[in-house]
């Protein structure tokens, strides 16, 4: 079994869990047999997994594993079944808060969502302050009960069972600094176990899951909260780590850069706990190999075009917006997106009907403030829009004639590939990794230097402005796509496979 | 139905619960049904009465935790291992203590009663800070853990024969004073002991024949507690503040409180003893308006 190490899902995704799930669809197509793994635990966490198509069958939560919970658990649970109306007396409600009390004394406080489920109930002690709160799954058990000193400072907590048993207890101190003293888990058959914090119980959580199917292969793709868990191991498993990113920083003007990335600090400086790590274009094994020789590294794009996309009709420029560029990226400063608008300024001034479309969830709000000061300052309000974060690109693509890149530095760049799959030529800055791997100059792309922006303006200009260069790229897009086709992907998945056979063959 | 207000029973008990204990044989034979009412958490209680007598002790924490009736065998070492067996044992020390350890790191702490019963399990932290204590009912069962936060006790959670949650208990920043009670089944609260104690009494037990109150500390009880007659049991000396309407109970007459009704129940010649009781108990018969004599 391949279990894909990831966090939880949220409402909206990053290009990492984005990846998870392509790799996850690629997998069911070659039946080869895969689950998406999540530490941590949110309470959206499974509504979200659904939202993306996940289920009990590809899914896995740690926190669900560890206290027997379903995926598909559901139950009601409402005022009326908590039952405190009938000994207690309603001093408040509202749509989604109902006070009980006895006499003028506050007794419990509860919270219901939009369903009338209850989300929490706090217990009051005789000054009014929440010592006990219990939260809710959505699914409909209590799921977490929470303690508190007369402080308020949260002393321990207790993850139960949809049946009510307890599994896990987190034990909080205060010394030297208020953090995890330790994580108490009370097995299904009663044995307690005393894990010293959270990277201890994933430790915990990887093993146990470790020992549910034979031959198991740990791909890492979060590898912050999860790499010390899998480290340490005490079962034996196939483990390596995904280099969804950079290595390390200022690769552009240092290959050899050893400031390395705090996402891959840990496990680059321990390589010997892990049998290997994923790399996603030739250019980054290169890089990798530069400062760890001895590293076993494995190229496995992170591109799947799926074959409905390979076979779908091409669109002619006729059927596309005219001047119409589309970039898919996260609003983040990483992603150099004001360097983006600059170019496209630059564009604008050249061609009129220049548009640019910037589709991704916002990281950071700050950011987001200050590029959309940026476009009032060029007058580029008519011009560039930030759609926000949509799961279904096709028909945005589909419009587009271009695509421009930006960043300094990427691990690879969904986006790129999946707008040349659209017929989308892509004019990059020279950013490791990814424009190499995917953009062939002259044929579906060109690369610049980076921060050049008049070459990039130039070659956008370049493309926009003529029917027959615009078609020559969009062409070679279309032609070149089917080299991440599922098929060929999947063989350096076989690679990874045949490694983890011989590791249990003991070879 | 008489009752005799106690605190704990445990295997340390002092002359004064033993003749408590004793005087539920001595109430026996002068016909009188009685029980043995202990207000304070006593997982050792069932040590300390012999079987026969047992159907004679309630108390209000077997109460809460439905652990009335219960008889269960004395949780061992062995038995502890079912729970802690992922870790090494070390040998039972002099002070009657075992350490369960993992590697170098103390996991928990274990202190074994005479007889060979769990009692008390601490769990420890990294820097071998209490984050536990798990206290077990010498009838073998899980019955109460205490959590630390800080070196301060924070909140306790009282458990059922069965394992599920009957009780949770929060403390304030003493780590004494109690900020909430909160039973789970029925869903009450409470903010102090006295206040649970009292819901206790009123719902559980109503009004007594006779109360008997040995400590000074539910002289509180014996006076709010609705009965016939009240006893105030002294020791060695006269009360600081006399219940109204008791009637002092000496070992020996004092000078210094006449009107003390002499038994003595420690040292005392049994038949003296239920004699002087007979005497002073006020039968079914006898009761006028429902106030002491």
């Amino acid at each position: 079994m391949f279990y894909f190490i990831g966090n939880v899902f949220r409402s909206e995704i990053t290009g990492i869990e984005s990846a998870q799930l392509k790799r996850m669809h690629l997998f069911n197509e070659f039946n080869e047999p895969a689950k998406i793994v999540s530490t941590g635990r949110t309470d959206d966490q499974t509504a979200s997994a659904r939202k993306f198509g996940l289920n009990e069958e590809n899914y896995i939560n740690e926190f669900d594993f560890l206290c027997e919970v379903p995926f598909a658990y559901a139950k009601r649970v409402t005022l009326d079944s908590l039952g405190f109306a009938a000994r207690h007396r309603i001093s408040y409600h509202d749509d989604h808060i109902t006070r009980y009390a006895d006499g003028q004394q506050l007794f419990a406080q509860v919270a219901v969502d939009d369903r009338g489920q209850v989300e929490k109930v706090r217990y009051y002690d005789d000054h009014n302050r929440c010592r006990i709160e219990e939260e809710y799954d959505p699914r409909g058990f209590l799921a977490v009960r929470a303690y508190r000193d007369a402080g308020l400072k949260l002393t321990s907590q207790v993850y139960l069972t949809p049946q009510g048993k307890e599994r896990l207890r987190f034990l909080y101190t205060q010394q030297p600094t208020l953090r995890l003293a330790s994580v108490q888990v009370t097995r299904r058959d009663g044995r307690a176990i005393a894990l010293q914090g959270i990277y201890d119980l994933h430790r915990y959580f990887f093993d146990e899951l470790n020992k549910t199917t034979p031959h198991n292969v740990f791909i890492v793709d979060r590898t912050r909260r999860n790499e010390w868990g899998i480290e340490n191991m005490k079962t034996r498993a196939f483990r390596l780590f995904h280099m969804h990113s950079v290595h390390a920083v200022n690769l552009v003007a240092d290959p050899a850069s050893r400031d390395l990335n705090f996402n891959y600090r840990q496990p680059l400086n321990n390589l010997d706990q892990w049998n290997g790590a994923i790399v996603l274009t030739d250019q980054q094994m290169a890089d990798v190999k530069l400062n760890f020789p001895a590293a076993k590294l494995i190229k496995v794009p992170a591109v799947v075009i799926p074959p409905e996309r390979l076979s779908a009709p091409r669109v002619p420029l006729a059927a596309r917006i005219p001047g119409k560029i589309i970039v898919v990226a996260r609003i983040d400063r990483l992603k150099r997106l004001k360097e983006l608008v600059q170019i496209v300024k630059l564009i604008h001034d050249r061609q009129s009907n220049v548009t640019l479309d910037i589709w991704g969830l916002t990281r950071d709000k700050q950011y987001r403030e200050e590029l959309l000061a940026l476009i009032a300052q060029l007058h580029l309000e008519e011009v560039v829009k930030l759609p926000g974060f949509t799961r279904d690109l096709s028909a945005a693509y589909d419009h587009a004639q271009l695509s421009i890149l930006t960043s300094r530095m990427e691990g690879t760049i969904l986006a790129l590939a999946e707008a040349q799959s659209h017929g989308v030529p892509v004019v990059s800055y020279d950013f490791k990794y990814g424009p190499r791997e995917f953009i062939i100059p002259g044929q579906n792309g060109e690369i610049v230097p980076i921060d050049d922006r008049r070459a990039a303006a130039a070659q956008a200009l370049r493309m926009l402005g003529s029917k027959q260069v615009w078609e020559h790229y969009s062409t070679g897009c279309y032609a070149e796509s089917p080299r991440y086709s599922a098929d060929q992907v999947f063989t350096y998945w076989q690679t990874v496979k045949d490694k983890a056979a011989a590791f249990y063959q003991g070879k | 139905m008489d009752y005799f207000i106690e605190g704990t029973l445990n295997i340390n008990n002092t002359v004064i619960e033993k003749a408590a204990i004793k005087r539920l044989e001595v109430f026996q034979k002068i016909g009188r049904p009685a029980r043995l009412v202990l207000l304070e958490y006593s997982p050792q209680w069932a040590l300390t009465v012999n079987q026969d007598q047992q159907d004679s002790v309630v108390g209000l924490f077997d109460h809460i935790q439905k652990a009335e009736g219960f008889t269960g065998q004395k949780l061992t070492l062995n038995g502890l291992d079912a729970r802690l067996g992922y870790y090494d044992r070390t040998p039972l020390s002099k002070a009657r203590t075992v350490d369960y350890t993992d590697g170098d790191r103390l996991v928990a702490r274990v202190h074994v009663i005479p007889g060979g019963a769990v009692d008390t399990v601490t769990y420890v932290g990294a820097a071998e800070q209490t984050l536990e204590t798990d206290r077990y009912d010498a009838r073998g069962f899980l019955s109460r853990r205490q959590f630390w936060y800080g070196g301060r006790r924070t909140h306790e959670e009282y458990l059922s024969p069965a394992g599920t949650l009957q009780m949770e208990v929060s403390f304030n920043d003493d780590g004494k004073e109690i900020g909430l009670i909160r039973l789970i089944e029925p869903d009450q609260h409470f903010f102090s002991m006295r206040a649970l104690i009292e819901a206790y009494v009123q719902q559980e037990l109503g009004e007594a024949s006779a109360l008997v109150c040995d400590r000074r500390n539910y002289d509180w009880l014996l006076a709010s507690w609705p009965a016939q007659q009240r006893f105030q049991r002294l020791y060695n000396s006269a009360p600081t503040a006399a219940v109204p309407e008791a009637v002092p109970l000496a070992r020996k007459s004092m000078p210094t409180l006449p009107a003390a009704v002499v038994i003595d129940e420690y040292r005392g010649e049994a038949q003296r003893v239920v004699d002087g009781w007979r005497q002073v108990l006020v039968s079914e018969g006898e009761r006028g308006d429902g106030r002491n004599r």
